[in-house]
């Protein structure tokens, strides 16, 4: 588990440097692949059978579909990269690293002791690097990587605490990550056509 | 059948005419006379249901209507019936009238208009009927959401559009009192039904915050003066027979309220709380009649009139209820019967003079009196009918009119006695002179509405082409003409009625308000005084006759007709006295308080060498609140909004880092820091 733990923060730290889209999509798919490993790793430790129907469905949907989606996209935005992003590649690794920190932190702080303390403190970790590249990118694909990013961090939370949630619950999850990327990847792929660019900055004249 | 057959037959009647709204604009001439008969029949529901109420007593039943608030309860008691029996007389004159009148819109969204005709009539008996919170607020709500859709009817007009915004923001800053005042109610009672509040079991502060909310939010819907400035902009641009229903009858909704809670879930409270309304009813009376007389848009005028009536009302209610807390049962009762009377009256002659002015614009097609004149020649039943509101308005023996602004001029006689102190007894002589002054100035500003429109010549082509208009409409116009002058010569049944309205109440007495004499208005006590109707006529007859036989003594009159003589040239239209002249002594008498801005241009190319020159005038006068208190708040709030406007920059980036942090400060704070 730690191993693992360490290479999905490694994953996050990494996404937080790269600025060429194609990149970004193989590390979140890399990224994914842990997850399920983990997801594996978890349904082993606690022989729930409903563990290794969700590992599936991360393959399918994360590890598959998603990435699938993605790389088409990007297919399509060759000349697109994350050229001036509003935290560049240096300060957005610091400030992950001091997320990371918080993230130890805030555990310790408030579950003084715990088990799975790597775990939890990797998904929270996670979520908020997740946040901050949602944040700190102007490319429409980033943004969805930072999206995607953020979901891990939650089910990771939520393999690492309850071990597992109910079949029914995960179904939920995945197909609203499932949709939310459709829409997000169609809607980028309109951006492209409506102003010959996927920089989010461009929706600013949305404004009146 | 009983009362409660008749509340439900008025319930269906409004709401089969309220579907109407389904129908557009198509069919719209079966649709005016199906849906404002409906109307009408509604409003001949709500008068007999009002009726049997005063014959047979309160009348309490569930509504069939559930709510997530618990039983829903309407309760028609002796009050509520007053106010029942005001709108069905206005309503039905107005419906009647608006069969004649509402052709001018036929065709596109016809039917919106009289089905939200019927659904506002609903509404208002709806306010006055329930007697539950969550109710009152939804049919409050209601009233002033279809009242805000028929004023922006017209929508076309940028004018109009306007107007209903400030009517509507108005409104919902008004309904926001009025619900904290029933909240505060709600939360001591424990139950939101009207029959468990009680005033009494508060404490003094809460108290003081509910009166507070409850005058501040049915004065802004009464349009008292300074929560005013959405009554004169809303009540002209809306159709006619609607501004004749919203200036007669709904505004009078807010005074029932404030009877509700003064009378009935407060009761008798601090000296203060009668001396801010006395206050605010003078400012109300005076500024308004003021800014009526400058006006020279009819149906603005009549408009400001309205604040001007408002304040007479609340004269009463303040003097009411200083008498209340004093211990004064028997002067309470007659400063509550006058406003009571008062509301009533109102309802009735500002219906007609709304009605009157409404014939004038469908037949002038213009509001503006410099552009009226001599109509009474064209439209002499309008005129006529015109002439008694206005002379009613302006409080003249022996119409209605003159009956309860002689009883509140009574209240306030006495007001002095009541209260305490060298400040208060002058203050109390000051009102009394005030309201005589305000009588004054409604008389001259009626002697200018009728007189300019009406008199003389006409003072543009579409004056000179008016028509009488249809039966229909002078109908209506008829019948409240005929009540103002039966409510003034016998006053008896209306004041019997409001003395077992008020017998509900107490700490107030109005029983003696009748006294054994013959058509008269007198109460015992310390200070007996009395009105006796056929002495009054009595005066009259004598001076007109005196004035007949000294006419007769002094030279026999002859009958000469024939042009006017202006030394040798022809009398034109131009030479006659303007309205706004007619304005202009009193102007320059309240110029401190009106501070008008002249313009004149002259244009000096000589067009006729006779005359020399042509001017062109123009006067403008400052509404003193408006500048002082609206514009202010309209300052600040740009401003704020200037600011707010920063943190909204557009950018996504940005929007996320909010979230991230507020994320990242939730989580600090709750690890504790």
């Amino acid at each position: 588990m730690n191993l693992l733990t360490v290479l999905l923060l490694f994953t996050a730290m990494v996404l937080s440097r790269v600025s060429n889209l194609r990149t970004a999509v193989k590390i979140l798919l890399f990224q994914s692949i842990m997850v399920t490993v983990a997801c594996l790793q978890a349904g082993w430790n606690t022989g729930e059978a409903h563990m290794y129907i969700a590992a599936v469905l991360t393959v399918l949907i994360k590890a598959g579909l998603i990435p699938f989606a993605l790389f088409r996209v990007v297919k399509i935005l060759r000349r697109e990269r994350e050229a001036n992003p509003i935290l560049g590649p240096t300060n957005s690794f610091v400030a992950s690293a001091m997320l990371i920190v918080m993230a130890y932190w805030l555990i310790d702080r408030q579950l003084p002791g715990v088990l799975s303390r790597d775990a939890l403190a990797a998904s929270v970790s996670l979520v908020l690097i997740g946040l901050l590249l949602i944040m700190t990118r102007r490319q429409a694909v980033m943004q969805i990587i930072g999206l995607i990013t953020m979901e891990n961090g939650l089910y990771l939370l939520g393999l690492s605490v309850t071990m597992g949630l109910p079949l029914v619950i995960e179904l939920g999850i995945f197909l609203d990550v499932l949709v939310a990327v459709v829409v997000l990847v169609i809607l980028t792929y309109r951006l492209k056509l409506s102003f010959m660019t996927t920089d989010t900055s461009v929706l600013k004249k949305l404004k009146g | 059948m009983v009362a409660v057959d008749w509340y439900y037959l008025m319930f269906v009647f409004f709401f089969a005419g309220g579907l109407s709204v389904f129908f557009g604009g198509r069919h719209s001439g079966k649709i005016n006379y199906v849906a404002h008969g409906l109307a009408a029949l509604g409003c001949l529901a709500t008068i007999l249901c009002a009726i049997f109420v005063f014959r047979q007593g309160a009348l309490e039943f569930p509504l069939p209507l559930s709510l997530p608030f618990g039983v829903m309860t309407a309760r028609v008691d002796l009050l509520a019936a007053f106010f029942l029996l005001l709108i069905g007389v206005g309503g039905l004159a107005a419906s009647v009238y608006a069969m004649g009148y509402s052709k001018e819109y036929y065709g596109n969204r016809y039917g919106l208009m009289t089905g939200l005709f019927n659904v506002f009539l609903l509404s208002m008996v709806m306010v006055i009927t329930v007697s539950h919170v969550a109710a009152f607020v939804i049919a409050w709500e209601v009233m002033s959401i279809v009242s805000f859709l028929l004023v922006n009817f017209e929508y076309e007009k940028p004018a109009n559009t306007r107007a209903a915004f400030v009517y509507i923001v108005m409104t919902h800053v008004g309904t926001i009192f009025i619900i904290s005042a029933f909240l505060l109610l709600t939360v001591a009672a424990g139950s939101m039904d009207f029959i468990r509040f009680d005033g009494s079991a508060l404490s003094a502060t809460t108290r003081n915050i509910v009166f507070l909310c409850a005058f501040v939010g049915f004065g802004t819907k009464a349009g008292m003066i300074p929560l005013h400035i959405w009554l004169p902009q809303a009540h002209p641009v809306a159709p006619s027979h609607i501004s004749a229903l919203m200036s007669g009858v709904m505004i009078k909704t807010a005074i029932y309220g404030m009877c509700r809670f003064f009378l009935d879930f407060l009761g008798a409270g601090p000296v203060w709380w009668g001396g801010l309304i006395l206050a605010i009813a003078i400012l109300s009376c005076v500024l308004g009649v003021l800014y009526a007389l400058m006006e020279n848009d009819l149906k603005r005028l009549l408009a400001y009139s309205s604040v001007e009536n408002i304040g007479i009302m609340l004269l009463g209610i303040g003097s009411g209820m200083i008498f209340m807390s004093k211990g004064e049962p028997l002067m309470a009762g007659l400063s509550w019967s006058a406003v009571l009377y008062h509301a009533f009256n109102h309802a009735v002659f500002k219906s007609l003079l709304f009605m009157g002015a409404g014939a004038v614009l469908q037949s002038t097609h213009t509001k503006d009196i410099e552009r009226l004149g001599g109509l009474i020649k064209k439209m002499p039943y309008t005129a006529v009918f015109f002439l008694v509101g206005a002379a009613t308005i302006a409080a003249l023996p022996p119409l209605n009119g003159f009956i309860s602004e002689w009883l509140t001029f009574q209240a306030l006689f006495l007001l002095p006695q009541a209260v305490s102190g060298v400040a208060a007894k002058l203050a109390g002589m000051v009102l009394i002179a005030l309201l005589g002054l305000t009588g004054a100035l409604a008389a001259a500003c009626f002697v200018k509405a009728f007189g300019i429109a009406f008199l003389a010549k006409p003072r543009s082509l579409r004056a000179e082409n008016a028509q009488e208009v249809s039966y229909i409409m002078l109908a209506p116009m008829a019948g409240l003409a005929v009540l103002c002058v039966l409510l003034g010569v016998w006053p008896q049944g209306m004041i019997t009625l409001i003395s077992s309205v008020l017998a509900d109440f107490s700490g107030l007495h109005a029983g003696e308000l009748l006294s054994a004499n013959w058509y008269s208005i007198a109460f015992t006590g310390a200070n007996a005084g009395g009105l006796s109707i056929p002495l009054t006529i009595g005066i009259l007859l004598i001076g007109v006759l005196i004035a007949v036989g000294l006419s007769h003594l002094y030279g026999s009159p002859r009958t000469i007709k024939g042009e006017t003589w202006t030394c040798g040239i022809v009398p034109t239209s131009h030479m006659q006295y303007t309205a706004t002249g007619f304005s202009g002594p009193i102007r320059r008498v309240f110029h401190s308080v009106l501070r008008p801005q002249r313009e004149t241009i002259v244009d000096e190319i000589d067009t006729n060498h006779y005359f020399g020159r042509r001017l062109s005038y123009q006067v403008a006068i400052t509404y003193v609140f408006n500048d002082m208190v609206y514009r202010p708040i309209n300052r600040t709030i740009l401003l704020t909004a200037r600011f707010m406007k920063t943190i909204q920059a557009g950018s996504l980036q940005l929007y996320i880092g909010y979230i991230m942090a507020v994320t990242v400060l939730v989580l600090i704070w709750n690890a504790g820091w």
